[in-house]
């Protein structure tokens, strides 16, 4: 069955750009286009979309309260944000909100399928940058909700580690490492969001704009 | 009068700044010794002809220069002086005695010495008021004979030396107190100074960093655009297969440019001299950019007694970017390797960052390798990088040294 999907992003011709890459893909459905938050919050429960992609900067509502919002009335939705840097804290903070990933705005159409195929299958891209923010943001809390395979995982990450080094290093294979990463953004969103926010506002590797 | 590099000659070099606490009064311990020093050596002269040799004022004068090589040497001057106030102490008196003791004009070089201590240092100048009236009487007790002139010799001297040293005293502590308003209006102002650039520093900054996120979110966003539309482009022109490669390039430079964009943006946001930094920046790239193959990328840093502070010259880490992203895809395109790591090592005058894969050396193809491979030489050669590539059937390394910049 095919993927619904609906794409939230201000600039017309990035928004129409995606449409007709997904519209090409023999499983994706692209089932309306929104120039903002609120229009697609009015009319989600008719879209009914498996898949939402955010842009992160939107006038009015932005991305990441988007994306709370969406996962309240849809929690089996999986929201994807569209941004210009990888790595920036409002990306982390959209994935502490409930994101399921990250989709690079200049990216081509394979990384483009790649990534959603990825975000479908439960996992997401985790650069060093969101690696070193999701450590400092467990680091908060009393008694870290990982598991010690999955430390070591986001540890690696942290120290700069592509998947295939880390599954080399544990003697699993890169599908594993994907799943300890799926459970470890999981985790995250579970605990508790507003020091996750706190840390993320206070730390250094921050590259996209200061709040 | 006394050029200001004859007096720095006899400081020690950290004494040489004049904001130093003890700077004011080793100034002018050292030009009040050489002062003293010339005079006597030259006021002796035109007393030759009468005995006795003022031979005692040679000694002192000795002393003096003593003082000034202890100052240069040791930074030491106090007990070179003590020393020498107390052989003057001992000359006057015994020419004195020599001249016709109280009544002799050589007492009045009391007076000048109670003036060199003035000069000095206040405090001395006080303590000698006492010692001069000391040898007032010392000089006035040797000699028996007591006489009316002799009782009004003495109590003139006593009394002038009171008045004098009162008057020196009060001169001498005007001219401190002026001096030390000055150290303190200058300190005043370089406080302001300070403060002034640090926070101009701050604004610079903040403005920067605001400027280039907006200028990359703005680039960014456009350069998505461009590359959407020409994505779009592309499928439209599925049936004119020859103007692919057109468009294909309008994505290809519009992800060069996004890239060089990002790369500013680094450098801007961060210390891009700091050679730490830019091991970070490639280190996150690099993992990126293999997270799209089955290569295993990890990374190695050392520090060889190298100076941790140390920066590379402005700009070089740009073109050091530029050659590892270069280094990096063709190690993912050609060499066919498993494990690749980049490593750094810091020595004490240049950093070294090496790209080091398990894939097979190949001799560069005389077309497609061997531009990319020519490029990054020429880079290299024209920022002061030194760019080796060193291959076996086990493994490749392409190693790049570059300099820190010399402080």
């Amino acid at each position: 069955m095919k993927k619904r999907i609906i794409i939230i992003e201000d600039n017309s011709s990035i928004r129409e750009g995606f449409s007709a890459v997904l519209d090409t893909v023999e499983s994706y459905d692209v089932v309306n286009l929104y120039a903002n938050c609120e229009d697609a919050l009015n009319n989600i429960a008719q879209d009914n979309p498996d898949i939402v992609l955010m842009d992160i900067e939107l006038p009015g509502m932005d991305g990441i309260t988007g994306t709370s919002k969406i996962k309240k009335q849809l929690p089996n939705c999986i929201v994807l944000i569209i941004t210009v840097l990888e790595d920036s804290e409002k990306v982390f903070r959209s994935l502490c909100a409930g994101a399921g990933g990250y989709i690079v705005k200049n990216s081509n159409i394979s990384e483009i399928v790649q990534n959603i195929d990825e975000a479908l299958a439960g996992g997401a891209p985790m650069s060093l940058s969101i690696a070193k923010m999701v450590v400092q943001s467990f680091r908060q809390q009393q008694d870290s909700p990982l598991t010690e395979r999955e430390t070591e995982v986001l540890q690696s990450i942290a120290e700069g580690k592509s998947y295939s080094k880390i599954a080399l290093d544990l003697f699993v294979s890169k599908e594993t490492i994907r799943t300890h990463i799926k459970n470890i953004y999981r985790k995250l969103e579970v605990s508790s969001k507003a020091d996750a926010i706190k840390i993320a506002n206070s730390n250094k590797w921050v590259t996209g704009r200061p709040i | 009068m006394i050029p200001e590099k004859l007096i720095h000659y006899f400081l020690k070099p950290a004494m040489r700044n004049q904001l130093h606490p003890q700077y004011d009064q080793v100034r002018t311990v050292v030009s009040g010794t050489i002062v003293a020093t010339a005079l006597l050596l030259i006021l002796p002269i035109p007393l030759f002809f009468f005995p006795p040799p003022l031979i005692g004022y040679y000694g002192i004068a000795f002393l003096g220069i003593c003082t000034l090589l202890c100052l240069k040497f040791y930074g030491i001057y106090w007990q070179p002086l003590i020393l020498g106030l107390l052989t003057s102490y001992f000359v006057i008196i015994t020419d004195t005695l020599e001249t016709g003791a109280i009544n002799s004009p050589a007492v009045t070089t009391l007076y000048l010495l109670l003036l060199t201590g003035f000069w000095f240092n206040r405090k001395v100048g006080l303590l000698m008021i006492g010692m001069n009236i000391l040898a007032i009487l010392i000089i006035y007790y040797k000699v028996p004979e007591v006489s009316d002139q002799s009782i009004y010799a003495v109590v003139s001297h006593i009394v002038l030396t009171i008045f004098f040293g009162t008057f020196f005293w009060f001169v001498q502590e005007q001219h401190d107190a002026a001096r030390m308003q000055i150290r303190e209006q200058q300190h005043i102002r370089i406080d302001l100074l300070n403060k002034a650039v640090k926070d101009r520093t701050r604004q610079l900054s903040t403005m920067r960093q605001n400027l280039a996120s907006d200028f990359h979110d703005e680039t960014g966003n456009m350069l998505s655009a461009i590359t959407r539309q020409a994505a779009m482009l592309k499928l439209k022109l599925k049936g004119n297969p020859e103007i692919i490669p057109v468009v294909d390039n309008i994505i290809a430079n519009s992800d060069q440019l996004y890239a060089s964009s990002r790369d500013f943006l680094w450098s801007v946001n961060n210390n891009s001299d700091d050679p730490q930094e830019l091991f970070a920046y490639l280190t996150s790239f690099g993992q990126v950019f293999y997270n799209q193959f089955d290569v295993a990328f990890s990374v190695n840093s050392s520090v060889n007694s190298g100076n941790e502070a140390a920066q590379l010259e402005p700009f070089a880490s740009r073109h050091i970017i530029f050659i590892f992203k270069e280094a990096m895809t063709n190690v993912a395109k050609h060499a066919g390797a498993t494990e690749v790591v980049l490593e750094m090592a810091v020595f004490p005058k240049h950093i070294s960052i090496a790209l080091q894969d398990d894939g097979q050396w190949k001799a560069p193809d005389t077309k497609s390798k061997h531009n990319g491979l020519v490029n990054m030489q020429k880079r290299s050669k024209d920022n002061g990088f030194k760019l080796n590539v060193y291959g076996s059937q086990a493994g490749t390394r392409l190693q790049l040294d570059a300099p820190f910049m010399i402080q």
